[in-house]
């Protein structure tokens, strides 16, 4: 299909209009600062904020390497372990910024999002570029590179001003 | 000793010791993947698997090593998946590979498990290793 539908593009609007209607009054999230974590997970994608799972969302990824969303990212029990613990002890159900409280929010009693894009409030917030009938620009081919569009990302801000997506993107151009 | 003699010095110690790990660390696995089987390690073999085609069971699509690292080990590879970029393989531009064997264990563990569907025989090891070092 060449151009959005308006389902598409309604998703689209209502993504930047989250955005430019969410709180910030605190700096973000945190940035990874563990050098472990940032080493080897970052080999592969961006070491992501661990203020953008809940724990259990860690302990689940975390336990389950030998199949890492298809890929084999098996780590010698020591490094899991240590990695597994800095995410959980910095998971976002124990941050205090407003991200972080909207994604805890944002999750169901008793769910476990297997990754960061299965957060309701992510997943919503991404809801275009996740379309499979995108077509726009940055294209993606998963969400990983969160500093594609996020050009602040590693920095843990996520904020509109540092939000580089311009309309043309949108647009679908 | 001037500041630029110094240099010299210091730039030539780093090269030797780098070159030291490499030399030492896949002698160090050659050696082990023999005892566990492997035997008369060639580049040829090592350029061929390099080059093979292997159908993944579950998504039937076509993998190979140079898919991510590409053909010519003196690039820049790019993740099949996340699109990342993946530093050269060959040690001649990136004196950084090869030079920790528990690093290269990881990695090879890793990348068989995708790209063959399966762990690499020491065989299969020992080739690509020495194909990898002679770039």
């Amino acid at each position: 299909m060449k151009t959005l539908s308006h389902r598409t593009l309604l998703a689209a609007c209502v993504t930047v209009a989250c955005v430019a209607a969410a709180p910030r009054a605190d700096a973000g999230v945190l940035a990874p600062s563990n050098a472990t974590y940032v080493k080897e997970c970052g080999a592969c994608h961006s070491a992501f904020s661990p203020q953008l799972l809940p724990a259990a969302s860690w302990h689940r990824v975390m336990g389950h390497l030998d199949d890492h969303f298809g890929d084999s990212a098996k780590l010698d029990p020591a490094t899991q372990s240590a990695i597994e613990g800095y995410l959980a002890a910095n998971a976002a159900d124990h941050a205090d910024n407003s991200a972080s409280r909207a994604i805890m929010d944002s999750i169901r009693p008793g769910q476990v999002p297997a990754r960061i894009t299965e957060v309701p409030y992510i997943a919503s917030l991404h809801a275009a570029v996740l379309d499979p009938r995108w077509n726009g620009r940055p294209h993606p081919k998963t969400l990983t590179e969160c500093g594609v569009c996020h050009r602040r990302a590693a920095e843990g801000d996520f904020a509109a001003k540092t939000f580089s997506v311009n309309d043309e993107a949108f647009r679908g151009k | 000793m001037t500041a630029s003699r110094a240099l010299a010095r210091l730039v030539l110690g780093a090269t030797l010791a780098a070159t030291g790990a490499l030399a030492a660390a896949v002698d160090d696995l050659l050696q082990q993947f023999h005892a566990q089987g492997g035997h008369d390690f060639t580049v040829a073999a090592g350029e061929k698997l390099w080059q093979q085609d292997f159908k993944d069971a579950k998504s039937g699509e076509s993998r190979r090593c140079a898919l991510c690292h590409t053909n010519d080990l003196r690039a820049t590879g790019k993740h099949a998946v996340t699109g990342k970029a993946i530093k050269p393989m060959a040690p001649s531009v990136n004196p950084e590979r090869l030079a920790d064997a528990a690093k290269v264990e990881k990695w090879l563990e890793r990348n068989c498990k995708w790209t063959l569907g399966r762990s690499c025989t020491p065989q299969e090891k020992g080739d690509v290793l020495t194909m990898i070092r002679s770039r």
